[in-house]
């Protein structure tokens, strides 16, 4: 079972391939989204990076407030 | 929704007793509202004594609202005329804790997959959380994902295989990953 997914956030600028698969300028700044997910015995079972548009998105987090 | 220039808004009631901020919860409403369209660009917002009334607060509270509004430039203020929903940006709203398929659908886009590559091999990226796990069979899929049309991100996804067994054999393309995954414990 997936027990936890971590998120780490930065702005990179396109390079080259990436402009070009997203259709867009190289240097447009684009969101970088590092996805970390862990199963329930704290294992890692699966690593992410995502290169979004940052041009039409926005990006939005919710943190409940608990404890 | 507009008589004579004034919008009746579907106002939601605030809590004042939530830890948000009165403010903050008027602020998300009105936000909601103009992001939805139900007041749009070009509308003015009802008098501030009018917005007072209808969550029954201070006008402390909602000028601090609309100043919010007005930070984020979802609202424009001019002297003696009122307020004005300006003409919005095509920002559309991410969360994190949704995978891209849902985050789609949840737009009314269709979520599209153009596999890029697909390799078996070892950890090999030089990534603090994957330090421990370096030299592990894994399985790599790049992956551009698109809305409807639209590129909207390059994804590459590196998934242990060890702790998945048989997710070579799946077909990548067109699913979304996490449906592959065992299901999110609740929490």
């Amino acid at each position: 079972m997936i027990n936890r997914i971590d998120h780490v956030v930065r702005a990179v600028a396109a390079d080259e391939y990436r402009a070009e698969l997203l259709e867009v300028e190289e240097g447009t700044p684009l969101l970088f989204v590092g996805t970390t997910t862990y199963l329930d015995d704290g294992e890692l079972i699966e690593y992410s990076a995502s290169y979004y548009r940052a041009d039409r998105y926005e990006y939005s987090t919710t943190q409940t407030c608990c404890d | 929704m507009t008589t004579e220039g004034q919008l009746t808004l579907p106002y939601s009631t605030v809590d004042p007793h939530s830890p948000i901020p009165l403010y903050h919860q008027i602020y998300l409403d009105l936000r909601q509202m103009i992001q939805r369209g139900v007041i749009s660009p070009g509308d003015m917002l009802p008098p501030e004594l009018d917005i007072c009334q209808a969550y029954s607060v201070g006008r402390q509270t909602v000028r601090q609202a609309i100043a919010r509004l007005v930070d984020e430039d979802l609202v424009e203020r001019f002297a003696g005329r009122g307020t004005f929903v300006r003409e919005q940006p095509s920002h559309t709203q991410f969360f994190l804790d949704r995978s891209f398929s849902q985050q789609m659908r949840e737009m009314g886009r269709v979520p599209h997959s153009r596999l890029l590559s697909q390799q078996i091999g070892v950890v090999d990226m030089d990534v603090p959380a994957l330090q421990a796990y370096r030299g592990k069979p894994c399985l790599t899929l790049e992956r551009l994902r698109l809305g409807d049309s639209e590129p909207i991100c390059h994804q590459t996804t590196t998934i242990l295989s060890e702790r998945c067994a048989g997710i070579e054999a799946q077909d990548f393309a067109n699913q979304s990953s996490m449906k592959r995954l065992p299901p999110a414990t609740s929490s």
